[in-house]
């Protein structure tokens, strides 16, 4: 653990937003792998197509607004053998009844643009800055 | 400075995360100007780049919870290459402070690769409690 005294909070514009963040690995298969983070359920639902769901399995979330979102691809293999592959958010569903959803797409830059999978072991992180007050 | 009453904190799921951020100038095979505090950046290679948590002193974080990444095309909107960046190896538990591998490269090929004068922005939310 870092042994320094961080008591500098981060202040925002809007009203006590939320930073719903974490990573996930697509392992052989593909199937889904590691998880990291909190708030959050990650599933696959086809070739380089996941949906983060704001639901812990005990919390269903809806929140009122995204203000922010961004999700990049880790090549946890280092410098050797990178892929040509970038991720995107798709479509956002904040009201869904299941808990708020975001979809999650990584594809292909050359030859063609197509959705196609994370390599295995690479990880998609992902970053998502909610409102979750009426006042904004 | 601002002249505003910022009274409205970010909330999260984790426990008092530590914030790292910060931005650093791609000169011609080294670093040019380093923005930001509590981390070192090292040039390791065309496209290839360490980000060290020390400065001076050592710091190892207990997760990695979020990334962001940008590469800033400083000339505007003429001569935009064909370059994205990722996030590569990350090491939290490394001696001289948790490392963090960012890689830029080109689409066609790919290939790792840089533009000098260009700048790397990056932002990691980081774990630091041993509750999370």
């Amino acid at each position: 653990m870092v042994a320094r005294n961080q008591g500098n909070q981060t202040k925002s514009f809007l009203h006590a937003p939320v930073v719903l963040a974490g990573s996930f690995t697509i392992v052989a298969g593909p199937v889904m792998g590691v998880q990291t983070g909190r708030g959050f359920t990650a599933t696959r639902v086809g070739v380089g197509d996941y949906l983060i769901t704001a639901t812990d399995g005990t919390h269903t979330d809806n929140y009122q607004s995204l203000q922010d979102a961004n999700v990049i691809v880790q090549h946890t293999a280092g410098a050797g053998g990178i892929a040509d592959i970038i991720a995107k958010v798709g479509v956002v569903n904040l009201a869904a009844a299941g808990g708020a959803t975001f979809q999650i797409l990584t594809h292909d830059l050359t030859p063609a643009i197509a959705v196609a999978e994370v390599p295995a072991d690479d990880a998609v992180h992902f970053v998502f800055l909610l409102g979750n007050s009426e006042q904004d | 400075m601002a002249d505003r009453n910022f009274g409205n904190q970010l909330k999260h799921f984790m426990h008092a995360p530590t914030l790292l951020a910060g931005s650093f100038v791609i000169g011609a095979g080294a670093i040019g100007a380093v923005t930001g505090r509590g981390f070192g950046v090292a040039y390791t290679g065309a496209g290839n780049y360490l980000v060290t948590a020390t400065g001076p002193r050592i710091d190892n974080y207990n997760s990695l919870w979020a990334v962001k990444l940008t590469l800033q095309h400083v000339a505007g909107a003429a001569g935009i290459a064909d370059r994205v960046i990722k996030l590569g190896t990350v090491t939290l538990a490394a001696a001289a402070g948790s490392t963090f591998q960012i890689l830029t490269h080109n689409i066609a090929g790919p290939a790792l690769n840089e533009a000098a004068t260009d700048i790397v922005h990056f932002e990691f939310l980081l774990g630091n409690s041993s509750l999370d």
